[in-house]
């Protein structure tokens, strides 16, 4: 683990670093408060830091009140490191939101097990922080192909739907289902349909831009949301959307599966009055008669239906 | 009388008497303006100055245990809090001579 010291006295400086390293930690050192402030706005700072009190420009309290005043970052133990054992030094410390303290002259043993206090703390922090990463992923994506799921492709267009009304800004949509996909899934079983699925989700996610979103609707449905596409735009990136899944069949286990897909597309015309019921209905509208049209096609919803 | 504890301090610094040296010469070296600053804020009789180098000195001190310059020192830093400077011109005599001795121990390491 990485720590920080901050002490301007370099013979207190060195014995710390060299028994902190014994320990096993890595030690960065610093002599003054704005120093170990510049520090902890790094990237991977320490997250346990062992301040002085007393040090020349900015003392360890000033640091300490710096750093509790932070609205971002990681949670930084700090440990406050001081020859002052005056009794309210140590409440206005700890009002401060200093964590610990230690006296100088300080022993070794105790430093090292209220360090080890010190790190339970963070490292309970660092697996909550893992765990609730964990779940906002698991929230937010599909299972299977690893896109948005449902609610976050609806929330991103959303937000796409008031950002092109605040730009006043093109706006597309597409609606894609991949064709007689319920044919695959019965002649080959729901593995086969499974690998079908990431094999075309892969394909599609491969031609759109890095800034447009893709996102599962349902079984074999998807939509994109392409922010700034005007009619044109739209109708080329749809129509490189059906060449990559019809130009070559998904190879399985099993055999190599002819595919394709059809696609219902919405550009609004007047991106003032559209809301987000009415654009996956036009999306909706428009992927139907692309069905009735033959499949492996895509269909535009005449923009003043929105 | 010794004014610090070697046994006591190498015991504290997991016996590695390479250690202590390297302390040691960190901690001399630094004397000389340590020790100024304190003559120097008692000279023109400025307190805060006084709790200030005084408290750096106990600080570097403090590692060598709980020895008789870092209780001087101390004593300093409680003069220059209270600000009563009566005395620290010959506290500050007490101090040369202990930090005299001090060095001496810790250069015979």
């Amino acid at each position: 683990m990485r720590i920080l010291i901050a002490e301007d006295d370099p013979v207190s400086s060195r014995r710390l670093e060299t028994i902190l390293e014994k320990w096993g930690y890595e030690v960065v050192s610093c002599i003054n408060g704005m120093q170990a402030w510049e520090i902890l706005q790094e990237e991977k700072a320490p997250k346990l830091a062992i301040l002085d009190w007393m040090m020349p420009g900015m003392d360890g309290l000033e640091l300490c009140r710096k750093i509790r005043g932070r609205t971002n970052g990681p949670y930084i133990y700090i440990m406050m490191l001081t020859s002052k054992d005056d009794k309210d030094d140590i409440v206005k410390g700890m009002d401060t939101g200093v964590d610990d303290y230690i006296t100088k002259p300080f022993y070794s043993h105790e430093l090292k097990v209220r360090l080890r206090a010190g790190r339970r703390i963070i490292d309970l922090q660092t697996e909550l922080i893992e765990a609730r990463d964990a779940f906002e992923l698991k929230a937010t994506h599909d299972a299977l192909t690893g896109i948005w799921n449902r609610g976050a492709i609806f929330d991103i267009l959303k937000l796409e739907i008031e950002r092109s009304k605040r730009d006043k800004r093109d706006l597309g949509v597409l609606m894609i289902d991949i064709d007689h996909f319920k044919h695959i899934n019965d002649n080959y079983g729901h593995c086969v349909g499974d690998v079908v699925i990431c094999d075309i989700v892969k394909r599609l996610t491969i031609k759109i831009r890095p800034y447009d979103g893709i996102g599962r609707f349902g079984g074999e449905e998807f939509i994109v949301v392409l922010p700034g596409c005007n009619n044109h735009v739209v109708s080329g990136i749809a129509e490189r959307l059906l060449t990559a899944i019809s130009e070559m069949p998904v190879g399985t286990n099993e055999e190599m599966i002819p595919v394709s897909i059809s696609i219902g597309a919405c550009v609004p015309e007047n991106v003032g009055n559209i809301n987000f019921e009415s654009i996956i209905k036009a999306a909706d509208d428009a992927l139907y008669r692309a069905k009735d049209d033959g499949r492996n096609c895509f269909r535009m919803t005449d923009v003043t239906d929105v | 009388m010794a004014v610090f504890n070697k046994a006591e301090v190498l015991e504290e610094l997991g016996d590695d008497v390479e250690f202590l040296k390297e302390l040691s010469e960190l901690f001399i070296d630094g004397l000389p303006e340590q020790m100024d600053d304190i003559k120097k804020a008692i000279s023109i009789n400025d307190n805060v100055l006084l709790n200030k180098a005084a408290h750096k000195l106990k600080g570097g001190a403090g590692n060598f245990g709980k020895n008789a310059v870092y209780e001087t020192a101390f004593r300093l830093e409680t003069i220059g809090k209270e600000g009563n400077m009566d005395e620290a011109m010959e506290v500050y005599s007490v101090l040369e001579k202990e930090v005299e001795q001090l060095v001496n121990e810790l250069n015979a390491i």
